[in-house]
């Protein structure tokens, strides 16, 4: 009976605690009825409301890109949705999100699609969450040294324990290699959209430098060095130059 | 009344003689104005005039470079034969002023003429860069002419290669073209290359401009418009006169010219416009749509033209914002450009194709045009007029295939599930560090393994030491046993045991398996760890014995303790042989 109270006790800790949640993020669902309403100037910042600074999750950033989309600002629609995407790159619907606001951009940067075979790795190494893929290396290294042991030990029929040794050491480092890949995309950091409407590339970190080429808000680039308040960005296609370090936001 | 018209003709006679000796000769300048270091012909002409002497006025401050050429001309018509006799000089004023000439004369045998007065008002030169004086020239020299030296990023600039040259050029058989990097360039030159006379330190040159670009620097710094080699064929009189003709001689001269430099400087980035995108000149925008009413789903053209003189043919389209309720594409780019006086103009159109999505009024706001001037030294704006086009409802049929093709790109719906928010970190190098030891773990456990596995094979290997160092031990017990039959006089058993320990040690002690048992094998392993033949022949000889007497009736008998002696003794002995 002492137990019985005891678990009840618990399972009603439980549902109390889920019905805080649920009460603390109801403006929440009330920004996506005013967004729904079409309503985005009130529902962006209702969004806002409930926004903590460095967090988010996928849902809420494609929501929040979503009503700056609605209201025009592709700059910090397409920063959205691109942190949207840190919390699952493979998601089709923000991937999409991506490209129509990027259409949007007169002078967007140039993408370049990952080829086949980059792409295939980068889909197999976010099909499972990193731990997982720290986890099954391990695993794998164990299992392919017991049967390193079986092999040494064994006085005849050797050939299979050694083909399962090295199946399983080529499947370690595969999942080793798809660790250390999802880590460094999961880690990195040096990826910014710029939020200036338009705005000049220059030669060198100052006002005074020739500008030579423009690049709409919303374009993604890549951080290089930093100086004096200026950035230098680089493209895909090689091109680099520095901008204000104001005029670019960390994706 | 008589003498009244006499007197009347007289005077009339007098009148018309002197008016007609005034006719009789008359000087002129080929121009209104001169001025001051250019060259100008000053002539005289004398009509129906008998042979005489042509004395020239005072030139004064002029200096002649030329004459007099005297050209003489007669006519026959309707019998009446008239002549015209022209001098000719070529002058220079050397400074502003105004010159006048007094008459010229011309004396014959009879009478004498005078020619009028002339006035002659000097302007100053225009020319003020370049100093007059150039130090001594040589007779055909060859240079770049730029009108300036030091241009903003896509102004004009003319460069003309010019040859100057005392004599006249009859051909110029090679010229270099120039590569002029770092700029845009028209070529201007003339197809004919005609000359022109100038006057340089006081002689007269024949100018030839043998190239001329328009230019437009492409970037900023000191930029070079290259020298070119020429080689050209001029006309030289010998000097000498033969007869009526002068005397002359084709010559060839090879030549080249210098390298200018000019500076090139960048827009300025102080109030630069936003959409500022290199157009450097004096520019206007203009736009248009044709046809003026349109229909629903049905192309139309958007024109935008930039017209004016300057960098025109770098223009990229404009920036502009178009409606949402038409489809515009890309455009397509023409441009018409033409010099004039030494300025490159035209215009640049990009026609784009729009397609009205809906009915109604479309209104397409103004297209600026931003752009530097560079004679001012200031950004500019041109601006276009708002465009209001009517659009009228689309064919039924093209509006459902419409319908149909619409790209339905649009932003997905919100996602309305609900996720804790969470940030995006990787793992730090501790635990890269710890999986890296994990990982690695397990293979420092394999030389433990394999050193488990080899004293485990060295054990197996001592089974067979342990039976050689028990052979004997083992033999001397089979003995033993041989020794008990001996006394209890069991010839079959002694004998069979003897054997069993002659055999046994053997086998233990060389290694020989069971199945390979057998006393030739035996004798090879033994000769093989060097026991003396000598022994090896007693032991097959008593194995032999042993094994006969064993089977066989025995017919000479040796004493079984000589036999069991023998054994012990091979044994120990064979036992120390091997140790």
């Amino acid at each position: 009976m002492k137990y019985f109270s005891y678990i009840l006790f618990f399972v009603l800790a439980l549902i109390c605690c889920k019905e805080a949640q649920a009460e603390v993020y109801s403006p929440y669902a009330e920004a996506n009825s005013l967004y729904e309403e079409g309503k985005f100037q009130q529902a962006l910042a209702a969004y806002k409301l409930v926004e903590e600074p460095g967090k988010g999750s996928l849902s809420f950033h494609q929501n929040i890109g979503s009503c700056y989309y609605r209201l025009g600002d592709y700059a910090n629609a397409i920063l959205q949705f691109e942190r949207a995407l840190r919390h699952d790159p493979l998601n089709v619907d923000v991937k999409n999100n991506i490209d129509v606001a990027r259409d949007q951009l007169k002078n967007p940067s140039p993408i370049y699609d990952r080829i086949f075979i980059q792409e295939w790795i980068f889909k197999l190494s976010h099909a499972l969450p990193a731990f997982l893929w720290m986890l099954m290396g391990v695993l794998f290294v164990w299992a392919s040294v017991f049967f390193i042991r079986k092999y040494i030990y064994a006085n005849s029929n050797r050939f299979r324990p050694f083909m399962a040794a090295v199946v399983l050491f080529v499947l370690s480092l595969a999942c080793i290699s798809l660790f250390f890949s999802k880590n460094a995309w999961l880690s990195k950091d040096d990826e910014a959209v710029i939020m200036r409407k338009s705005i000049q590339v220059h030669t060198a970190p100052s006002e005074d430098s020739q500008s030579q080429f423009k690049l709409s808000g919303g374009s993604k680039v890549r951080i290089g060095e930093q100086l004096d308040g200026w950035t230098q960005i680089l493209l895909q296609n090689d091109a680099q130059g520095w901008v204000p370090a104001t005029a670019i936001e960390k994706i | 009344m008589e003498s009244f018209w006499k007197i009347a003709f007289l005077v009339l006679v007098i009148c018309a003689s002197s008016a007609l000796s005034a006719q009789r000769m008359s000087g002129k300048i080929d121009r209104s104005t001169a001025i001051a270091g250019e060259a100008f012909q000053l002539s005289y002409t004398i009509k129906d005039a008998p042979r005489g002497n042509f004395i020239a006025p005072n030139f004064q401050d002029l200096q002649v470079i030329s004459g007099p050429n005297k050209f003489s001309e007669q006519t026959i018509e309707n019998g009446r034969r008239s002549s015209v006799e022209t001098y000719t000089y070529g002058l220079i004023a050397s400074k502003p002023g105004a010159v006048i000439l007094e008459p010229a004369r011309y004396q014959t045998s009879k009478k004498v003429f005078d020619s009028n007065k002339i006035k002659i008002p000097v302007k100053k030169s225009e020319l003020t860069g370049k100093p007059m004086d150039e130090g001594p020239l040589a007779d055909i020299f060859f240079r770049i002419e730029i009108d300036t030296n030091r241009v903003c990023i896509g102004q004009q600039l003319n460069a003309d290669y010019v040859v100057y040259s005392l004599y006249q050029i009859s051909n110029f058989n090679d010229l270099e073209i120039p590569s002029l990097t770092g700029f845009w360039m028209q070529d201007n030159s003339p197809k004919r290359i005609n000359p022109k006379t100038v006057i340089k330190g006081g002689k007269q040159y024949f100018r030839y401009e043998v190239k001329k670009f328009a230019l437009f620097p492409q970037r900023p710094g000191e930029l070079i418009i290259d020298g070119i080699k020429a080689e050209m064929t001029y006309r030289k009189s010998s000097g000498q006169k033969r007869g009526f003709f002068r005397n002359y001689r084709n010559m060839k001269k090879k030549t080249s010219c210098k390298d200018e430099v000019i500076s090139v400087y960048p827009t300025p980035e102080k109030d630069k416009p936003e959409n500022f995108s290199g157009g450097v000149g004096s520019f206007k925008v203009a736009a248009r749509v044709d046809p003026n009413i349109g229909r629903v789903g049905e192309a139309m053209e958007y024109r935008v033209s930039i017209v004016g003189s300057g960098n025109i043919m770098l223009l990229s389209p404009p920036d502009f914002d178009f409606p949402k309720s038409a489809e515009i594409f890309e455009p397509e780019e023409s441009e018409n450009i033409y010099e004039q006086d030494g300025v490159i103009m035209g215009s640049k159109t990009f026609s784009y194709s729009i397609i009205p999505k809906e009915e109604g009024e479309l209104v397409i706001p103004p297209v600026q045009f931003d752009y530097y001037d560079p004679k001012s030294g200031s950004y500019r704006k041109s601006r276009s007029n708002v465009l209001k086009v009517k659009i009228r409802e689309g064919d039924p049929e093209r509006m459902k295939e419409m319908a149909k093709n619409k790209s339905t790109r649009d932003i997905a719906a919100l996602s309305t599930k609900f996720e804790e928010p969470s940030s995006v970190t990787g793992y730090g190098w501790p635990v890269k560090v710890g999986l890296l030891v994990l990982w690695a773990a397990p293979f420092f456990m394999i030389p433990a393994f394999i050193k488990r596995k080899r004293s485990e094979e060295e054990e197996n290997a001592d089974v067979e030491g342990r039976k050689q160092r028990a052979a004997i031990g083992v033999a001397k017990k089979k003995l033993a046993t041989a020794k008990g039959y001996m006394e209890s006089e069991n010839r079959g058993d002694f004998y069979d045991e003897i054997v069993k320990a002659v055999y046994g040690f053997l086998n233990d002690r060389v290694g020989v398996k069971g199945s390979e048992a057998s006393i030739e094998n035996i004798a090879r392993k033994l000769g093989d760890r060097g026991i003396d033949s000598g022994k090896i022949a007693r032991v097959e000889k008593l194995i032999e014995y042993c094994e006969m007497a064993l089977y066989a009736p025995v017919t000479k008998t040796v004493g079984l303790k000589a036999t069991y002696d023998e054994a012990l003794e091979l044994i120990v002995e064979i036992e120390e042989n091997l140790n």
